[in-house]
């Protein structure tokens, strides 16, 4: 801020177009949701049939399908927060496999409880989340760099605390066991229908899209995102924002871990890996931007959710896994084209 | 070149001497000039990647076998899945002079210079369970390792022969597809199937070794094909995973039966899943490790003149008669 | 130049461009001899950027021709525009801050020998190329380390390596001091004396007479009139704006209340100091409720960061000396601590620091007052609406949505946003930077409107500008800052030549 700053003055603004584009830029902003219809629709068009039953729509398939996103999508949703402050994660895998190997070995080292456990697995992996947004801001380092570092400290700590070994959870009553209800975390309810790591999903993805769409905190964000120095300058606490919505991807990461140890009755320090990827493409999907200041979480739902049900339906078919890596990229790149398109269209650079 | 096949149980540890080098010709030298009873020896082992559990599994088999041999003493490098790391703690075993050295390449073609290295620099090479390139008994001393189509294809005969006399429907979770044991496993398992014509292979996805992905996998497989009887996965992990599916498809534990591979043990593995009913029956794929120590102690003790340059180490089925006294082991 | 050459050097007919549903140019003539500077005048969206893009091969028409010297010419591409000798010099300049002045000069047209690069060549030609238009710069320093006037004079410098004809200089003068100016119109006249046409962009209405000899007024995609450049200034307003502009400036307000800033000898220290980063030293000015007082000086004085700095948005540092706000002592340690205070402020860049360009009005409008829309941190629907559209009917916005991106507004819509954020945090004491930069003639009379309606109701406002006339007409007083300290006050309406005399006096003389 001085008095050299080159002036820019505002492109010619269309007025006349802003509203006959509307409609496109609502299509794109719920891309996701209609990305999540189509394929939907080509999953049943090329869904195998038997007796007449479209196999994609059987309601196990379903829950097949939203049990496979369960992990990644709790951990987009939170991502969500740090991509629409135009930050990034890298070290979510990585720290929800440390979680994991943290409940295992807490689970099955002493009688500490479940929820005294649970607890703080997930205040070890805010904490751990919050430290990363703290290192970030206060030595202004690109979060890729910090997040980075993250990840490789969270395997670390995970292979050292493991021993490099599936820290499996045996249930039962005495020492060394762990308490039998936390294997509900591998169930399914009602009938054997709704898998439990669902309905966690379902409800971190519900408290999200409140904070983000319904709290100041959820404006601040935005406001970060959009225009950090219009936003301190309005008087916004832009640090406390950017360090709390690390801190959000840690405990959205602890949660995660708590549940793929509960699903999978062991703790893991190499299970994880490319979860990063998966949440970015899942929150990118859906319509939030990397630059910032825009986004959906009901996208990034409708994104991981999308993702989950294109693997199942060329599983399905037993498609080869090539085929299923190049679909995933074309959708990605998609994704973002739409995006830039937008971009284009309002005059904000490319 | 030849190859000399050794059956050996699981139990690896006994140090029988079951290795029968062969003995060679009055006249040949020994392989290395200062051997004999009497000598202290260091191993270094170049480890390609400590972060797998199934390779913290070979240093420990393979700490445990040097620990009997008082004259050894092992140094452990982890390559930590990086060719340029491993390759620089080759070359600190040259600079050291250690005895003797084992390695598992993480990458066949970029540490083949560095073994030459060492084979130049007078010291025999043991490559473990992955190879370099080049001829051994030649480029390096010897090779040891497990064959991975003839574990898979053990697994397959199983199948056939003993869980599915009447046939089916069967599965298969391969691993990362990109990797050579993947390909083995998944060309193993359908060679081994084929020996009972009724067995059909429904369903084939990579799961990456991964326990997540092979349920999800799995799961589908069980949407697109209801009657799927048996399921073989190409690693311990999968394994487990593919059961978490059955079980979300409402299957009991035996009612799909499902064949994991590696045979870990511990709490985790598929030893201890086979004895408590929820798998039918896991492979192993043996380690090499005290097949390695017993390698060089003919090498370096008994200044042995020729060893025998490829041993396959086979395979042992582990299965519901046999799970439970495996446990204890 | 009173030779007339019998065809002009470049002749436009009829251009005609869209850009999806919007018709920008709309059959446009424009005509520029040898030897002549022609300004071209038009507010935002009237269509000067595109006919200037398309002469430099930026974009291509969709209709009209194009003659240069009588030859039909079209441009697939800025390197074939400068390939036929025109240059433009756009207003983000194009240089690599991080590249010295020379390879600046003849970055992709590096002399080579034998396929190496000719360093020493180079340097001397650019010695020589900063020389013809009268620069005095270092070759080996890097631009990004070069004041704005001297980045300006490197752009000139280095569009001339190929402007063997025409030369499209896109607003050079909106960051140059006034000497700069001076120096920058010299070399103009220079170029244009030896045959080169220029056309010269600016949106400062006084600059014309001074530098050009004819003027083409553009409005709404249409030539409104081409008039020498000697035309009274009213008559460019009335082509600019399409009517009559009846005064600008609004009258100045009846009588001043308390004091609301006292500032005496305050300095503020920087924790850290910043090059290029004037920290107030030595400053005394008072601002009372219901007054608006202008704070003059050259590019450098410090105005920015003065008002930055009683922001709190300083960064870390302290204030010493007096400096109270309605009669206490102030800290203003932080934005938080200042805004508690009753301070606010408007950047002088909207787009960079001001607005979430890509987010609705009214969730721009609310971003000051958060704590007041959501208690219990729960936003409330109802009091942000109610706000958003009040203050959108007090500062006119258009369109009048609060659903409308921002970024899709006019600059001078954009700024009333931004102020109207500003009052919408009821500050007593508003300190506006630069209010009216990049914004129409039209919507400058708006804004200095509603500034003095601010006023009388009571707050204190505290202007910096670098436009002498704006301070001039629209404050109550104008106070003079030189390297950080307050030189001298006059009284609104005072003679711009007296005020630029004492920002720029003992310039060269100070240590």
């Amino acid at each position: 801020m001085n008095d050299a700053a080159p002036m820019r003055a505002a492109p010619a603004a269309p007025p006349a177009t802003a509203r006959r584009f509307d409609a496109f830029a609502i299509a794109v902003r719920f891309q996701s949701v209609i990305g999540l219809i189509l394929v939907t629709l080509g999953g049943i068009v090329f869904s195998p049939r038997r007796h007449g039953h479209i196999l994609f729509l059987a309601p196990d398939n379903m829950a097949n399908i939203v049990r496979a996103v369960s992990e990644t999508g709790i951990i987009a949703v939170g991502m969500t927060f740090v991509i629409i402050t135009a930050g990034i994660d890298l070290s979510v895998g990585a720290l929800l496999s440390l979680c994991s190997v943290l409940t295992a070995t807490i689970m099955t080292s002493g009688g500490y409880g479940l929820a005294p456990t649970i607890l703080f697995v997930l205040a070890c992996g805010t904490a751990f989340g919050g430290a990363q947004g703290l290192i970030s801001n206060r030595f202004r380092l690109e979060p890729f760099i910090v997040t980075l570092a993250g990840l490789q400290v969270a395997r670390g700590l995970a292979l050292v605390i493991s021993g490099n070994q599936y820290i499996n959870i045996s249930y039962g009553q005495g020492p060394g066991l762990a308490p039998p209800v936390f294997a509900i975390l591998g169930d399914r309810l009602f009938d054997n229908t709704v898998p439990v790591a669902t309905l966690v999903f379902v409800v971190v993805a519900a408290i999200a899209t409140f904070t983000l769409n319904f709290t100041r905190f959820g404006r601040y964000v935005f406001a970060v995102g959009g225009n950090e120095r219009a936003a301190r300058l309005s008087g916004v606490p832009v640090s406390l924002v950017k360090v709390s919505v690390y801190a959000i991807t840690g405990l959205v990461s602890g949660i995660a871990g708590v549940v793929h140890a509960g699903q999978f009755n062991f703790g893991s320090a190499n299970d994880g890996t490319g979860y990063e990827l998966t949440a970015i493409a899942s929150v990118v999907i859906g319509g939030t931007s990397l630059f910032g200041g825009s986004g959906s979480m009901i996208g990034t739902v409708a994104g991981a959710v999308m993702l989950g049900a294109l693997a199942n339906i060329l599983q399905l078919n037993n498609v080869n896994a090539a085929l299923q890596l190049l679909a995933t990229g074309a959708i990605i790149v998609l994704a973002a084209v739409l995006q830039s398109l937008v971009r284009r269209r309002e005059g904000l650079g490319r | 070149m030849d190859c000399t096949l050794f059956r050996r149980s699981a139990g690896l540890l006994a140090g029988a001497g079951a290795l029968a080098l062969a003995a060679g010709a009055a006249d040949a030298a020994s392989l290395v000039k200062d051997c004999g009873k009497d000598g202290k020896y260091v191993i270094g082992f170049s480890q390609a990647n400590n972060a797998e559990p199934y390779r913290q599994h070979v240093n420990d088999e393979l700490t445990a076998a040097a620990a009997k041999v008082p004259q050894f003493s092992l140094q452990i490098a982890d390559g930590a899945g990086n060719v340029n790391t491993q390759t620089s703690q080759m070359d600190n075993f040259i600079t050291q002079k250690v005895d003797l050295i084992l390695i598992s390449p993480f990458e066949a073609a970029p540490l083949t210079p560095v073994v030459a290295r060492a084979v130049k620099a007078g010291i025999p090479v043991i490559e473990l369970d992955r190879r370099s390139l080049g001829e051994p008994g030649k480029d390096y001393t010897a090779f040891i390792g497990g064959d991975n189509f003839k574990i898979a294809q053990e697994a397959g005969k199983y199948v056939a022969g003993t869980l599915l006399p009447d046939g089916g429907e069967v599965a298969v979770l391969e691993g990362l597809p990109s990797s050579t044991p993947a390909v083995e496993r998944l060309n193993g398992f359908k060679d081994g199937v084929k020996a009972n014509a009724k067995i059909e292979v429904v369903a084939e996805q990579a799961a990456d070794w991964l326990p997540d992905k092979a349920q999800t996998a799995f799961a589908a497989m069980l949407q697109a094909h209801p009657n799927i009887k048996a399921v073989y996965a190409s690693n311990d992990m999968m394994a487990a995973g593919a059961r978490l599916a059955a079980k979300g498809a409402g299957k009991k534990d035996g009612d799909i039966k499902i064949l994991g591979t590696d045979g870990l043990p511990g709490p985790a593995g598929g030893i201890r899943a086979v004895a408590e009913g929820e798998w039918s029956a896991t492979f192993t794929y043996p380690t090499g490790g005290p097949e390695a120590i017993d390698m060089a102690k003919a090498i370096l003790i008994d200044c042995a003149e020729k060893v025998p340059t490829v041993v396959t180490v086979a395979t042992t089925a582990i299965t519901p008669d046999n799970a439970k006294a495996m446990m204890g082991k | 130049m009173n030779a007339e050459p019998p065809r002009p050097l470049l002749s436009m007919r009829g251009v005609v461009k869209r850009f999806g549903g919007v018709q920008a140019l709309r059959g446009v003539d424009f005509d520029l001899r040898r030897g002549e500077i022609h300004a071209l005048l038009g507010e935002n969206g009237a269509g000067k950027s595109t006919l200037m893009n398309i002469l430099s091969g930026v974009i291509e028409p969709d209709g009209g021709e194009m003659r240069i010297e009588g030859v039909a010419t079209r441009f697939s591409d800025p390197r074939a525009a400068q390939a036929a000798g025109v240059a433009t010099i756009f207003q983000e300049l194009d240089l690599v801050p991080g590249l010295d002045v020379t390879a600046n000069l003849f970055l992709g047209r590096e002399p080579t020998r034998a396929g190496v690069l000719d360093r020493g060549a180079m340097r001397r030609a650019a010695r020589e190329r900063l020389a013809a238009v009268g620069a005095d710069i270092d070759v080996d320093q890097p631009v990004g380390e070069l004041s704005v006037g001297r980045r300006q004079m490197v752009a000139v410098a280095k569009a001339l390596t190929y402007a063997s004809r025409i030369l499209v200089m896109d607003e050079p003068t909106a960051a140059l001091t006034a000497a700069e100016v001076d120096r920058l119109f010299g070399v103009m006249r220079e170029i244009a004396a030896r045959g080169v046409g220029i056309v010269y962009i600016s949106h400062r209405l006084e600059e014309v007479p001074r530098v050009a000899d004819r003027v083409t007024v553009l409005r709404d995609g249409l030539v409104a009139g081409v008039a020498p450049a000697s035309a009274p200034q009213s008559e460019l307003v009335r082509l600019l704006v399409g009517r009559p502009l009846a005064e600008l400036y609004p009258k100045r307000g009846a009588q001043a209340g308390e004091t609301v800033l006292k500032l005496e000898r305050a300095r503020f220290a920087p924790r850290r100091g910043r090059a290029g980063w004037q920290a107030p030293d030595d400053v005394s000015l008072e601002v009372r409720a219901g007054e608006i007082v202008g704070l003059a000086g050259i590019m450098g004085a410090g105005r920015t960061e003065l008002l930055t700095a009683l922001y709190g948005a300083a960064g870390p540092g302290r204030w010493s000396g007096v400096v109270q706000i309605e009669g206490r002592p102030a800290r203003l340690a932080s934005i938080r601590a200042a805004r508690g205070d009753g301070v606010g402020l408007v950047t002088d860049d909207r787009r960079g620091s001001g607005l979430l360009l890509r987010d609705s009005v009214g969730r721009n409008l609310v971003l000051t007052v958060l704590e007041r829309v959501s208690p219990f941190f729960l936003m409330s629907r109802a009091k942000e609406s109610t706000l958003a559209r009040q203050a959108i009917q007090a500062f006119d916005v258009r369109p009048p949505q609060p659903e409308a991106i921002v970024g899709a507004l006019s600059g001078g819509n954009q700024q009333k946003v931004v102020l109207a954020k500003e009052v919408l945090g009821e500050p007593r004491l508003l300190l506006l930077d630069e209010p009216t930069r990049g914004v129409d003639v039209g919507a400058k009379g708006e804004i200095y409107a509603r500034i003095r309606t601010l006023a009388e109701r009571g707050l204190g406002v505290l202007i910096a500008s670098s436009e002498m006339p704006e301070l001039l007409g629209l404050c109550d007083r104008v106070v003079v800052l030189r390297k950080g300290r307050t030189v001298a006050e006059f009284a609104g309406g005072a003679d711009e030549h007296a005020v630029l005399a004492a920002a720029e006096q003992s310039e060269d003389t100070s240590p």
